[in-house]
């Protein structure tokens, strides 16, 4: 009998140590992001004001407001506006820059890594309202200039898609120089033996680029995409809140902002933790296609 | 199959001086091999030639054409690196074609030339490996086999085999000669082996601080050494070489002399030379435990086992002298009298360290 059985784990003094070293961030871990995640799934099913003393089950009633709301949709293809112009502006910008940077400029390459990165250490409250001021289209340095070229300056925070693009130019402000230095050493760890062996063939720079560089840096690159979708979205948040609070009528929230204001705002707990819950679900998949269909042609070094 | 030529070629970066007025012509078809210890710019040379790295001044030619400005895919050049630069994410077909590809070869050439190399390479069977999954000597025959469909007139090697065991370069060495016969490109070879060097060159251009040492087939690199450099560079154990002092029919060392023949004598006499050093190679020195005419004395220090023969190394008045035995009868703290051979010494000029040449009798080596 004691014999069949398989050998039972011990705790040794070493698994002790062990879960003493994991129990900090365990607890900030239930803390801060397992047990607000339960408790946003119980109140989706609720509903309730923030101040009421009780809570009231209703469902999936509020699944089904989030879904027949309009707002919902404007505020889902914002999101996606978002994602397509955060990416383009960076993802593929620094990428090009990186590669330009590293492998095609011979000179000044130090002075301009430090001034793509200089404004990722600043607060993105202190860039919002700094933009706020450059991009008055009245009285900021942008529209005199502007003004110079008789061009009048579109009142972006009045304008549906216009505020989008103010509001992701602000964000790649603070995002930008991140992504560049990591695409950049990821583009600067390409053995440089590999680069000269292509020029040598008289491949152009456009075939090293993407026949080379972007497979061989693919990694970070793909680790690029993801941050900039999530964090992106995230950042995004900030100058939404100082500069349009999600106006005009809705026109520059997206999906995060908008759950804030649910919750914070008109005090919809239900509604917004189920609008919570649903952008998770779609992250999620999306999360799911890009490793089943992206992640295969990852070249990883090892 | 083309001629390289460098005139007066210099290359620094900012304020140090990797390459120093080289003057040196590549012929076309020959195998030469730059050879030299590391840091002496015989890689910065080859790099040059590949147009990877700019001339500070002077002017490189290839087949007659002044190529300073003429960028690196225009040269027609194969290269391969030392850590073999193979795309990773490519396998090994792939690694083999893409140059081609993007220089539009037609497919049914590619397939051609690409097939052939496979087989001569016999890499077959890896074909739609990744570099990753291959040993070492597989991706050395990869980036041959790269080099090889190029079908360029010139092919650089830059210490292709400097990653591979013992064994493995023998046969690879031999694999690059052979291959070499067969297309005849001009082939310009760095290393830092003096093994290789023999084995693999037609000629040999030895470097050292930036500067050419000397340019010659392996046989005269060996026998007939320009300067103190080559000498002690080429040949393991090294040279041994001792300042002495000339006199009319003989050499002093530091209180015993060695009678040379009448060939050298007079040689000397005729270059007029004074403060001469004297260099003999260990294999050229006969060893005796007894005392023999025209031989200096001295003690033997410790004996190094090279496998098919022994190391002598040997305190004679305080100098350190090696000789190579293959027999093992030469015991440390032992009396040895030692007799280098009368036709096989060389002798240099002190301050210049330039050979100052060999009696005319000797003159054709070997």
């Amino acid at each position: 009998m004691q014999a069949a059985k398989p050998a039972k784990i011990k705790f040794t003094a070493d698994h002790w140590k062990a879960y003493g070293l994991l129990i900090p961030s365990l607890i900030i871990f239930i803390l801060f992001m397992f047990w607000p995640f339960m408790y946003t799934i119980y109140l989706s099913f609720f509903d309730w004001n923030m101040v009421k003393p009780t809570k009231e089950f209703v469902g999936l009633q509020n699944y089904k407001e989030v879904l027949t709301d309009p707002t919902t949709y404007k505020v889902f293809g914002n999101t996606l506006l978002y994602i397509g112009l955060l990416l383009i502006i960076n993802l593929i910008i620094p990428y090009i820059l990186a590669f330009v940077l590293d492998i095609v400029l011979k000179r000044f390459n130090h002075l301009y890594k430090g001034a793509i990165f200089l404004p990722s250490v600043i607060s993105l409250v202190v860039g919002s309202i700094l933009f706020t001021w450059l991009l008055n289209p009245v009285s900021g340095p942008a529209a005199i200039i502007l003004g110079w070229f008789g061009i009048d300056m579109p009142i972006w925070s009045k304008l549906d898609g216009w505020v989008i693009v103010v509001l992701s130019l602000i964000t790649s402000w603070k995002v930008f120089g991140y992504n560049f230095i990591v695409l950049y050493a990821s583009v600067n760890g390409i053995s440089r033996e590999v680069i000269e062996a292509a020029r040598l063939d008289g491949v152009p720079l456009w075939k090293i680029f993407f026949h080379l560089v972007l497979p061989m840096s693919s990694a970070t690159g793909i680790y690029v995409f993801i941050i900039t979708i999530v964090q992106g979205l995230q950042y995004v948040f900030t100058p939404i809140k100082v500069i349009t609070q999600g106006g005009p009528n809705y026109a520059s929230s997206n999906a995060i902002y908008h759950a804030y204001h649910e919750a914070f705002v008109l005090y919809r707990t239900g509604h917004s933790a189920a609008l919570s819950i649903l952008t998770m679900a779609i992250f999620i998949l999306l999360l799911i296609l890009e490793f089943k269909f992206v992640e295969r042609g990852i070249h990883y070094e090892n | 199959m083309k001629e390289i030529r460098f005139e007066h070629v210099y290359k620094s970066y900012g304020k140090t001086e990797v390459v120093t007025d080289l003057n040196l012509t590549i012929q076309k078809g020959e195998r030469l091999i730059l050879l030299g210890p590391s840091g002496c710019g015989k890689s910065t040379t080859l790099r040059m030639i590949a147009g990877l790295e700019d001339v500070s001044s002077g002017a490189i030619y290839m087949d007659q054409q002044k190529v300073n400005h003429l960028p690196s895919g225009k040269r027609n050049v194969a290269m391969v690196f030392q850590n073999y630069a193979l795309y990773p994410h490519m396998n090994v077909i792939d690694n083999i074609t893409y140059g081609l590809r993007v220089q539009k070869v037609p497919a049914d050439e590619i397939k051609r030339r690409t097939e052939a190399a496979l087989d001569m390479l016999q890499l077959k069977e890896y074909k739609d490996r990744l570099p990753k999954d291959l040993s070492g000597g597989q991706r050395q025959r990869v980036a041959l086999a790269r080099a090889v469909v190029k079908q360029g007139d010139y092919f650089l090697l830059d210490e292709p085999l400097s990653n591979l065991d013992a064994q493995l370069r023998v046969s690879a060495r031999k694999e690059l000669v052979k291959i070499h016969e067969m297309y005849k490109q001009t082939l310009v070879y760095v290393t830092h082996d003096q093994v290789e060097a023999m084995t693999v060159a037609d000629r040999i251009a030895l470097m050292y601080k930036g500067k050419l040492q000397m340019v010659d087939t392996p046989d005269n690199v060996y026998h007939r050494p320009a300067n103190i450099f080559t000498a002690t560079f080429i040949g393991s154990p090294p040279m041994n070489v001792f300042n002495v002092d000339v006199q009319p029919d003989s050499i002093r060392f530091t209180s015993q002399t060695l009678k040379l023949s009448p060939e050298w004598s007079q040689h000397i006499q005729q270059t007029g030379e004074k403060d001469l050093a004297f260099g003999i190679r260990p294999e050229h020195i006969d060893l005796s435990k007894i005392p023999t005419p025209n031989s200096l004395k001295g003690h033997i220090k410790f004996v190094e086992n090279h496998g098919n023969h022994y190391g002598v190394y040997m305190d004679i008045e305080g100098n350190e002298w090696i000789a190579m035995s293959e027999s093992k009868r030469w015991l440390p703290h032992e009396t040895v009298y030692i007799k280098p051979r009368a036709d096989k010494i060389h002798m240099f000029n002190q301050q210049t360290t330039d050979s100052i040449g060999y009696p005319k009798s000797l003159n054709n080596g070997e």
